[in-house]
């Protein structure tokens, strides 16, 4: 294990306290629910976005940098293999709590790492873990209907 | 630049755009009825390898082309089911949908052809028009092609026409725009939006088959890269109106031949600058350089009838 891990382990936290905790939060969750009703309040819809885009870049440019000096430590095109859109799913998978950006996090890291162990021990492809990623994503987001809430 | 080589790139880059041009239709006409179709890279993976797999089985590039519509309906069907009746999150379920192609095509093709084939599937024939192929310099080069990039670009005359003239055309718009309006005047949302969305499905379809058994004649692992992304940013460029989707995906195909025409002519820029290109033309595109945003007004959001 490297450094990334505790350090994400802090930031996730201290992401979760501020989202939940502070005004920042608070404004940042406003506009994502009604931008017009948050600019009516005196919350700046451009300035909010400016935020969170520029946050989530920083923190994306973070995994990148952990994903090489932590583990790869080569410079190769595509080394990301897919991590983004992982990323991304994980992301909207958790309906705007940490936690749950944790669990779908953990859930393909543990998808993944599993594939490579099965390909080695048991011949079979890795590619089945796609394959079951991509039913889980495509079951949890169908499944909203039938929880009442819109993922 | 001579004019062999002229004619050489301007052909080149129509070939390049087709499954773009195919692919950017069909989007065009899914998000115009209001259904923001992620999958549309899937879409033309499954098509592509439906098409290949098809093709090599039968020894027809015409049942391989038939096998890869039927192929990619069941997807295009799921897309439609969660965009639509179980109001999923497009973006989410478009990805999903990827991510599930993308492993289920390169599992099978492990599983049929084996690790790295160099197996020959048969493809499409090539067919030139009697007068334009007789052309001097630009007919051999510019009208020597695969008989589906002829038929494709007349069904995408065709969509055109009755975007643009008929009632479906209206109803289609409205279905994005006002959805409330449609079922108010009697037309069911559903129904326009699961037609949008299949109908995507079918133009992707195509785009696949064109890229495996038109131009390559076989399939690798995961062989769209990003096409169907592509497509999506170039009906933004378009600004959501089929001529501007066009143009866009001629540029994008324009941009991509430059990668190979460049080199030849002796100029030397690094490739993945050129490779960079199409994409930073589309990142400007929607950075809103090329005017003001125009998408659907209920682009995205699932119909809730009340």
């Amino acid at each position: 294990m490297h450094l990334g891990l505790p350090i994400t382990a802090v930031i996730a936290i201290v992401a979760a306290i501020v989202l939940s905790k502070t005004l920042f939060g608070l404004q940042l969750r406003a506009v994502g629910f009604n931008p017009i009703a948050a600019s009516r309040a005196g919350i700046s819809y451009a300035r909010m976005v400016m935020i969170s885009l520029a946050l989530a870049g920083a923190l994306g440019g973070l995994a990148g940098g952990f994903m090489l000096l932590g583990e790869q430590y080569v410079l190769k095109d595509g080394f990301s293999s897919g991590y983004g859109f992982d990323g991304l799913v994980a992301g909207l998978l958790a309906r705007g709590s940490v936690v749950g950006v944790i669990a779908a996090a953990l859930l393909f890291g543990f998808l993944r790492s599993g594939g490579i162990n099965m390909e080695m021990v048991a011949g079979v492809p890795a590619a089945l873990v796609m394959v079951i990623q991509g039913l889980i994503v495509v079951t949890l987001a169908g499944a909203a209907f039938f929880m009442g809430r819109r993922a | 630049m001579t004019w062999e080589l002229f004619a050489v790139f301007i052909g080149s880059s129509l070939r390049l755009a087709v499954p773009l041009l195919l692919a950017g239709t069909g989007e065009l006409v899914s998000e115009r009825a209001g259904v923001l179709n992620m999958s549309i890279e899937g879409m033309m993976l499954t098509g592509a390898f439906a098409a290949a797999v098809g093709a090599w089985a039968t020894g027809s590039p015409l049942l391989g082309l038939l096998i890869c519509i039927v192929a990619v309906f069941p997807v295009a069907l799921l897309q439609a089911v969660l965009s639509n009746t179980l109001r999923a999150n497009q973006i989410v379920t478009g990805i999903g949908i990827n991510i599930l192609v993308l492993g289920a095509t390169t599992l099978a093709y492990r599983e049929i052809f084996g690790a790295r084939s160099r197996e020959q599937i048969p493809g499409l024939s090539k067919w030139s028009p009697p007068l334009l192929g007789d052309i001097p310099v630009f007919g051999e080069a510019l009208f020597q092609q695969v008989w589906l990039l002829y038929a494709g670009l007349v069904i995408i005359v065709l969509t055109a026409l009755v975007l643009r003239y008929t009632s479906i055309g209206i109803v289609i718009h409205a279905a994005g725009a006002e959805p409330r309006a449609v079922d108010k005047s009697g037309v069911s949302v559903q129904a326009v939006r699961y037609a949008g969305v299949i109908f995507a499905g079918f133009m992707s379809a195509l785009a696949g088959a064109f890229l495996s058994i038109g131009d390559i004649h076989t399939f690798t692992e995961g062989m769209t890269r990003g096409a169907g992304y592509l497509a999506i940013a170039a009906v933004i460029f378009g600004k959501w109106t089929i001529g501007g989707t066009v143009l866009a995906c001629l540029l994008f195909g324009a941009a991509t031949a430059l990668q190979f025409q460049l080199p030849t002519l002796g100029i030397d820029v690094p490739n993945a600058l050129l490779i960079m290109l199409p994409y930073l033309l589309a990142l400007l595109a929607v950075g809103g350089l090329a005017g003001r945003q125009t998408a659907p007004r209920a682009l995205g959001e699932p119909y809730l009838r009340r």
